[in-house]
Formats: structure tokens, C-alpha cells, sequence
């Protein structure tokens, strides 16, 4: 540690202190300022109160819990600024912990709060704007029967419009024709389609490998293959049943030959020894739509009777 | 000749030490079980059995037998080992097995080809061909002549 020599750091100290100063006094004078704004605001709200105009023995309780949390959160709040001012040490000081529970409390409401919110600003808005006109949308509620049926013969009153009312006369309704459910292909921009290419061909073995004397990362050494994991997690799957009902279950050729392929040197091979093209590296890469998954050797029909050919071959 | 003498002897004692291929001195074979529960619906105990045996080919079931029967402190002809499959490599193998109560339950409870393979029971069939070929036979007829080939080539089994 480099000694800061005593003169320079008392000139430090002595700029700070001139560059706060102001501030500081002007945040003080705006304190003052909002302190005599607040009590006004307060005696006012007390007198209220002790005039009974605000009973909330009606109101939700989980709000009246909010406002008298908060009432004691501030009167804490109020008492540990005091014990600072004074310089007192707040060290195991049980307002330290009523202010955490009070936190809690609050944090707590606000969720449950949220949940309410609509109907609460609901509410609000009748008693300010008194009853609400027809075509007020808050006024709608969802038809629970009227779920899953696309006819709609029957109507609820709570969910009239008289445009919509007046449609219901026609005979011929338009219905929504009813189609299954189709997976979202997603509509990749060219640029992530690009990057996607990209991030594919350098985390390919291929370069993997050969970038790997350039690299700084500590070398990895995984304990199980990527490719295995299927075959390892399937095994492990099989034996799992097979001790749980104490039976043996019998593997068809296709299964046999599934869990013993991953060892051959088919499947590793091509991984090890393919070639990835480089292009998607390069500036120019147009990447191509989603290629079809071809399927390995799948079981084509035998053709019996007569094939193509129609019988005997004869030679010319 | 000293050294002729020297080398007889030596053979000698060597022959004496040479350690005995024995059926079951020498090649462990170590048997525990797993997953242990009795199963009092049926009447039996049902268990995973891991036998560890290195360097061993893999261990018939009537030793497994005899060493469960010796475990559970049972007789050899109520415990029923089945589905042994050794694992890649050898040495080890995994398997089940059944203890009864009394051989009654295990004869009315256990499936047919494992009472055989403990003799407890003799099922006498017919040879295969002889059975497809039967069969193919009454393809061909009808009725009642169907009925009487049907009873006239059946063997009962005991």
C-alpha cells in the first residue's frame, strides 16, 4: 500500500468537503421545506380521521393491514434516524427487527394486492363516476358456459352489446372453422439463421480440435460421451424397470441393435472423421431452410407378388 | 544327475502346490441381494440378485440356488433364481429370485417351465413338429371330423 502523505490527503479530504457543501445545504433547506408541506398534510389527514370521515371498518382488510404496516414501518424508521441523529449505536436494537417483519409484511401484500387490483379499480371507479353506462367494457364479464361451444345460441345478459345483439337475428352465422393445433415454425431472420450456421460449424469437433493448441481454456475431460447418453440414459431406464417388476424384458432386434450401434465405429466415426464446410464462417453464407430429417434405412415394404418388373426378368 | 534329481523334485513339489481347479473352492462367486420384499399376497420373498464373480464364466443357477438357500436359511427347492444376465465383460452378473413359504405355494404359484427346471414337476409334451403338424390337419377337416382328430392325437398333460 502506497502511503498518501498526510498534507495531500487532508487537501483531498478538505475538495470533497467544499464540492458537497452546497449541496448539502441545499438538500437541507429542501427538507425543511417538505417537512412543513408533509405535517400540514398530515394534520389535516389526522382531523379526518378523528372526525370519523374515513371508516374503513367496511373496507378490504388486506388494505387497512397495508396502511397500518406502513404507518408502523414509518413511526420504526422515524425512531432509527433519531437514534442516528443522536449517534447512538443501533447494534441489537429490537426496531431493526419490527422494521424487517414490517418489510416482510409489505413485500407479501403486494402480490396478493395485485391480484385484486382490477376489482378494487373497479369499485373505485363506481364510487367516483356512480353507477356505470351500458357500453362500459369493465362492466363485461367472461360466460363461463359459453366456453368451448362455437355456436352461440344462448346469451347472457351480463354480455350484451347492442351491435352484437343485433347480428344474433341472422340465421347463417359465421363460424370459426375448427382446425388442430400445428406447431409454430418459427420465421428465423436471415441474420440469425446465419449466426445459428455459424455458431454450428465452430463448435463442430472439426474445429474444435484444430483450434485447440490456440486456445487458453483449461482442457475438459468429459466422463461420458455425448452420443452415448441416449443409449446410457435408455439402458439405465430398462433396468430400472426391469428390477422394479422382476421381469426381463425381451429387446427386438431394431432395440438390441440401438443400444449396441453407439459403440460402433458408424456413428462415431462420421462425427470424428466428417468434414464441416467452413462456410458459414464466411460473409457471403446464404444459410438453406430446414432440411427434412432423413430417416435411417426405414422398413420398406416388401413388394409381394409381382413387382415393377411383372415377373420373370428376360434377358435380351 | 544332481541337477536331474534337483529338477524332479522341484517338479514334485511344485505339482503339490499347483492350486486345485476345484468347482467351487477356487472361483469365488459372491451373492447378494438387493430390493429385498416380502411379497405375503403370494406368499413368498422376492429379490434382485447381484453375483460377483471375477474371471469366472457365468454361475449356473443351482449354485445360486444352494447359496441363497444357505442365506435365507431356507431349503434349496423353494427358492426359484430366474433372469440372470451378465453384465459386458463378465464378472458380474444380475438376476431375481423367489423364496416360498412351503413348496405348496411355490407348485401352485410358480409358472410351469420353472417347476421344471427344478424337477419338481414333469410336463410331457408332444414334439413340436408332431403338434404343427396336427394342427395342419385339422385345418383341413370340419365339424365332427374336426372334433375327432382333435381327441384322438391329444396327449394329456400331467
Amino acid at each position: 500500500m502506497v502511503m498518501i502523505d498526510r498534507p495531500m490527503m487532508d487537501d483531498n479530504i478538505s475538495a470533497i468537503v467544499a464540492s458537497d457543501l452546497p449541496r448539502g445545504v441545499a438538500l437541507l433547506a429542501d427538507l425543511t421545506t417538505n417537512i412543513k408541506n408533509v405535517t400540514v398534510g398530515l394534520l389535516a389527514l389526522k382531523e379526518k380521521i378523528e372526525n370519523d370521515e374515513l371508516n374503513s371498518s367496511k373496507g378490504l382488510s388486506l388494505l387497512e393491514l397495508k396502511n397500518q404496516s406502513f404507518l408502523m414501518y414509518l413511526s420504526n424508521l422515524a425512531y432509527v434516524t433519531l437514534r442516528k441523529l443522536r449517534g447512538a449505536k443501533l447494534e441489537n436494537d429490537p426496531s431493526i427487527d419490527r422494521l424487517v417483519e414490517l418489510r416482510v409484511v409489505l413485500e407479501r401484500i403486494r402480490p396478493l394486492e395485485d391480484k385484486l387490483k382490477y376489482q378494487i379499480d373497479k369499485f373505485l371507479k363506481i364510487a367516483t363516476e356512480g353507477v356505470l353506462s351500458e357500453d362500459d367494457p369493465t362492466r363485461l364479464k367472461g360466460n363461463l358456459d359459453n366456453i368451448g361451444s362455437s355456436s352461440d345460441e344462448e346469451e347472457d345478459e351480463e354480455n350484451t352489446n347492442s351491435a352484437k345483439s343485433a347480428t344474433k337475428e341472422e340465421d347463417k352465422t359465421y363460424k370459426i372453422p375448427k382446425v388442430s393445433q400445428t406447431p409454430y415454425e418459427e420465421q428465423n431472420s436471415r441474420e440469425t439463421e446465419k449466426e445459428k450456421a455459424r455458431r454450428r460449424t465452430l463448435n463442430s469437433s472439426m474445429v474444435q480440435e484444430a483450434l485447440y493448441d490456440f486456445t487458453n481454456d483449461p482442457e475438459v475431460v468429459y466422463n461420458m460421451d455425448a452420443l452415448k447418453q441416449k443409449a446410457i440414459k435408455r439402458r439405465k431406464e430398462l433396468e430400472a424397470y426391469e428390477e422394479d417388476n422382476m421381469i426381463r424384458k425381451s429387446l427386438t432386434k431394431r432395440e438390441r441393435a440401438a443400444m449396441n450401434e453407439i459403440t460402433t465405429a458408424g456413428t462415431m466415426g462420421s462425427e470424428i472423421l466428417g468434414f464441416n464446410s467452413l462456410d458459414a464462417l464466411y460473409d457471403g453464407y446464404e444459410p438453406k431452410g430446414p432440411q427434412a430429417k432423413k430417416r435411417k434405412t426405414g422398413k420398406s415394404p416388401k413388394v409381394k407378388g409381382k413387382g415393377k418388373k411383372g415377373g420373370k426378368k428376360r434377358k435380351h | 544327475m544332481p541337477f536331474a534329481s534337483a529338477a524332479i523334485t522341484f517338479f514334485l513339489v511344485f505339482r503339490q502346490t499347483r492350486p486345485t481347479m476345484g468347482k467351487e473352492s477356487e472361483p469365488k462367486a459372491t451373492v447378494r441381494t438387493r430390493k429385498f420384499m416380502t411379497n405375503r399376497l403370494l406368499n413368498r420373498k422376492q429379490m434382485v440378485v447381484d453375483v460377483l464373480h471375477p474371471g469366472r464364466s457365468t454361475v449356473p443357477r443351482s449354485e445360486i440356488r444352494s447359496k441363497l438357500a444357505r442365506m435365507y436359511k431356507t431349503t434349496g427347492d423353494v427358492v426359484f433364481p430366474f433372469g440372470f444376465k451378465t453384465a459386458f465383460g463378465g464378472g458380474k452378473s444380475t438376476g431375481f429370485a423367489l423364496i416360498y413359504d412351503t413348496l405348496d405355494y411355490a407348485k401352485k404359484l410358480e409358472p410351469k417351465y420353472r417347476l421344471e427346471r427344478q424337477a419338481l414337476i414333469e410336463v410331457k409334451k408332444t414334439a413340436r413338429k408332431q403338434r404343427k403338424e396336427r394342427k395342419n390337419r385339422m385345418k383341413k377337416a370340419r365339424g365332427t371330423a374336426k372334433a375327432k382328430l382333435a381327441s384322438a392325437t391329444k396327449k394329456k398333460v400331467k
